[in-house]
């Protein structure tokens, strides 16, 4: 019935949108890249951009040496707080993972991680979404076809296949945006070398969670990523499935990446609250995501124990597919044959 | 043999009873579901087709609850809904091709029987045309092909002559007739003239309950000494007699007027007399004929 689907939006307007929106991406992306270590760059009083012009690895060794630096000043705190010996812990693990401190060229992992986990990507895969899975049972109602199959005998594949376009899109869409990004950045920067380095030779903020190698430290955020996209996808599916309309799925899918958000602005909600929300809400995740993936921000409290602030995130994140999945399967048992 | 027990079905929606205890047994043969717009008949079909869960009561198919194997009972239905679309851009043939894989029938013979009921339907030339530009007979006809491809033993039709001109009416009355003999056909319809021409028998329903069941046969006679023609050559009569009975027809001639009105008792005009009753008086009779779009 995956087939089906897919057979479905692929002759439709949207799948000529979506192909165009995909193309248009991945194409995009070719033309954008973050600062390299290689190079620096200042402005000045007047606003006029100062490039460094001295040699690049000058240049990228004294980017490493302050990152390096940084790392020791934190191995070397003195402060008691939680948020403090945590970090100290963490750089100390960093230094001791630390076997070389001179420059290597890392330009591909550079370049590839800023495209990999792009705020444009996670847009473009948003609207993507959006066109996709919040209409992935209401064109179903407008095309009148709904009743044929909520009569037929696989009225359950058919609909769990639908449940289960809202994981594989972002899936395999988003794979694909990778292959593509590592094939257009090898072509650009070479192919990758020293991904076992440090992660902190890619970072601007050496503040990396765990002594992370560069590859692990891609590889997390690409995970992170495509948890985000997940959630979103099977959000938007449950949105098409409890609802009448295209705009109805797509207000109330609106609604659920927004409201956390706005949420963060209520006074009265506790401290500890507005920081998971700070952290979660979904315009923060998609257009901030280099702060969430792979940074540390501490612990929160609730009930008396700490919990790690990302990977409580992350574990809403989980229980948010896994809530939506199930809620979907109830609207299949309950909503549809009131 | 195959037998369909209603029993005891309520649906209710909100404080609203759309269809209040419901006792039904159907046989293979047509029966015609007749009665007005918000009636409970689309309703009932619902149920019947699994479309929606009664509030209380069950529906029994040669013996076993249909919520018990679900799947196995959608897999002896063939349901035509009221609205039914198709997908634009789907050519006949993919789109049946996609219902085929809907009712878990095998690639091959799914193909065979699909240009099969593109034949029956007469529509096997335009097969490779887009459902988008076809008109509304023709996209009546895929839905009439796409009940009938999992041969099934139940067939639900929801107005399924809406729209179609009367060559394709008639058409469409030959096939559920040659269909008709190892199935339970529920239709349901404002056009009588279609059930009088294919219904075995005829479940009259009114304020989600049945008023009527019974062959033609049976319901005409009930209604002998009801139907009554009355004629006059004065306006202002007309107009009293049409305020004062249903009138199922009104005929104006040179001078006189002939009307037709169905009563339960003999009306107090000198000109009255009693006729022999048609399937449209019964209509009438229990219903209002503006309710009914055509006759």
């Amino acid at each position: 019935m995956i087939q089906w689907e897919l057979k479905k939006i692929f002759k439709a307007k949207t799948g000529i949108i979506i192909i165009v929106v995909f193309i248009l991406l991945c194409g995009s992306m070719v033309f954008i890249k973050p600062e390299l270590e290689t190079q620096k760059s200042n402005q000045n009083e007047q606003h006029e951009l100062i490039k460094d012009t001295r040699k690049a690895e000058v240049i990228a060794q004294e980017k490493l040496d302050i990152k390096i630096g940084t790392v020791k000043e934190m191995a070397n705190s003195k402060e008691k707080d939680d948020f403090s010996k945590g970090i100290k812990q963490i750089s100390e693990k960093k230094l001791k993972a630390m076997e070389d401190t001179t420059y290597k060229d890392v330009s591909f992992w550079k370049v590839f991680d800023y495209r990999a986990t792009n705020a444009f990507m996670a847009f473009c895969m948003v609207i993507i979404l959006i066109i996709v899975c919040c209409n992935i049972y209401t064109d179903e109602i407008i095309s009148t076809v709904e009743n044929l199959i909520l009569t037929s005998k696989n009225k359950n594949r058919a609909l769990y296949s639908k449940l289960s376009l809202g994981i594989l899109i972002p899936t395999v869409l988003y794979g694909v945006y990778l292959g593509i990004q590592f094939i257009i950045t090898a072509l650009q920067y070479g192919m990758p070398l020293d991904g076992k380095l440090q992660a902190i030779r890619i970072t601007d903020n050496p503040l990396v969670r765990d002594a992370y190698t560069i590859i692990q430290f891609i590889a997390v955020k690409i995970g992170v990523m495509l948890l985000i996209l997940v959630t979103l996808g099977v959000i938007a599916c449950l949105c098409s499935f409890i609802t009448k309309s295209s705009i109805a799925s797509t207000s109330g899918f609106m609604i659920f990446i927004v409201t956390a958000k706005l949420l963060t602005m209520v006074k009265p909600i506790p401290g500890n609250i507005r920081m998971v929300l700070e952290s979660i809400n979904f315009i923060n995740l998609i257009f901030y995501f280099r702060g969430f993936a792979g940074a540390y921000y501490g612990n929160v409290k609730f009930f008396g124990t700490n919990f790690d602030l990302i990977n409580l995130c992350l574990g809403i994140l989980a229980v948010t597919i896994v809530a939506a999945i199930t809620l979907s399967i109830v609207s299949f048992k309950k909503i549809l044959v009131r | 043999m195959n037998k369909l027990e209603i029993k005891k079905l309520t649906k209710t929606f909100g404080k609203k009873n759309a269809n209040s205890n419901i006792t039904l047994t159907l046989g293979n043969g047509v029966y015609g579901l007749l009665g007005p717009n918000g009636a409970g008949k689309t309703t009932l079909m619902k149920q019947i087709v699994t479309l929606t869960k009664p509030t209380s009561g069950e529906i029994i198919y040669n013996g076993q609850s249909i919520y018990e194997k679900e799947d196995e009972y959608r897999n002896i239905i063939g349901y035509l809904p009221q609205e039914f679309g198709a997908y634009k851009n789907f050519t006949a043939k993919q789109f049946l091709k996609y219902v085929a894989a809907l009712k878990g029938i095998d690639k091959n013979k799914a193909s065979q029987k699909i240009d099969e009921l593109l034949n029956l339907v007469g529509l096997y030339e335009v097969r490779n045309k887009a459902v988008g530009k076809f008109s509304g007979g023709m996209k009546r006809r895929v839905g009439i092909a796409q009940v009938l491809l999992n041969d099934p033993k139940i067939v639900v039709l929801d107005e399924p002559t809406a729209g179609l001109d009367p060559q394709e009416r008639s058409r469409f009355r030959n096939l559920i007739a040659d269909i008709s003999k190892e199935k339970i056909i529920i239709l349901s319809t404002h056009i009588i003239s279609d059930i009088e021409a294919v219904a075995r028998e005829t479940i009259m329903i009114k304020n989600g309950s049945v008023i009527i069941k019974g062959n033609h046969k049976d319901i005409l006679t009930g209604m002998k000494g009801k139907v009554y023609k009355i004629t006059t050559d004065k306006e202002n009569e007309v107009i009293d007699i049409q305020r004062d009975y249903k009138v199922v027809n009104l005929q104006r001639g040179a001078d006189i007027t002939e009307l037709r009105v169905v009563s339960d008792k003999m009306p107090l005009y000198a000109s009255a007399q009693s006729i022999e009753p048609r399937f449209e008086d019964v209509y009438m009779f229990y219903f209002d004929l503006e309710n009914t779009k055509e006759v």
